[in-house]
């Protein structure tokens, strides 16, 4: 079993964008000057965290895992979109913009489901602790 | 497990702190006609890009007020006094 260590700012920008969208999707309402700005601070974490993640490959426990997260990334980017659009006067207080915005935040707020349910399913099923990776940093491939 | 409570308990209080402006209880009855509550808003300078109610029982608009300021206001549909207004 070889170990792998996630870095730090890794789980630093994990750990951002989730509160990001935790905080916009369940306390704070649409429009707020908080909402609208923790959207755009989530969007440079994330360019920032692509822009660190260079060429590495990284090592999924569950290939398909992959496909959950390139949905999550675009749900992110879509989410940070339409977000942008609405504030613009041609789409301000937009009802069918808001509505996408709001489906796109329902499917990621679906796939973070699915993303905690992998996590719970690896731990009771295959008794590995993938949810400390985010944590700790450790990684046993 | 200890910590799946721990999370699931943590999620429960943030949802639960959810700040959805509420605008009345009051029955829909009593709340001012949607296109006179309209018109008396352009009648004092605004102009409304979308109208809308929520669910929290407000009259909301997007537009501008007579200050040419991009606005975002909640209001008491009951008695048209602003509740919210959040500056774009």
């Amino acid at each position: 079993m070889q170990q792998q260590k996630l870095a730090l700012k890794f789980r630093v920008f994990h750990w951002g964008v989730a509160i990001c969208v935790l905080l916009n999707a369940f306390i704070l309402e649409s429009g707020d000057f908080l909402h609208r700005y923790l959207g755009y601070f989530a969007l440079i974490l994330i360019i920032l965290r692509i822009s660190f993640q260079g060429q590495k490959k990284v090592t999924h426990y569950n290939p398909k895992a992959k496909y959950v997260y390139w949905l999550i990334w675009l749900c992110l980017f879509g989410l940070a979109l339409t977000g942008f659009m609405l504030g613009l006067d041609r789409f301000f207080g937009d009802s069918t913009l808001e509505e996408i915005h709001e489906v796109i935040s329902n499917i990621l707020l679906g796939l973070v489901c699915l993303h905690l349910l992998g996590i719970v399913f690896d731990a009771f099923q295959n008794k590995r602790k993938t949810w400390m990776v985010m944590f700790t940093g450790d990684k046993e491939i | 497990m200890k910590k799946l409570f721990t999370i699931t308990f943590l999620s429960l209080v943030l949802i639960s702190c959810s700040q959805k402006t509420e605008c009345t209880k009051q029955d829909k009855s009593m709340w001012q006609d949607q296109d006179s509550f309209k018109e008396n808003l352009v009648s004092q300078g605004y102009k409304i890009k979308e109208f809308k109610v929520t669910e929290g029982n407000c009259y909301e608009i997007y537009g501008w007020d007579k200050e040419e300021n991009k606005v975002e206001i909640y209001f008491n549909p009951v008695d048209g006094s602003i509740v919210k207004k959040e500056n774009h």
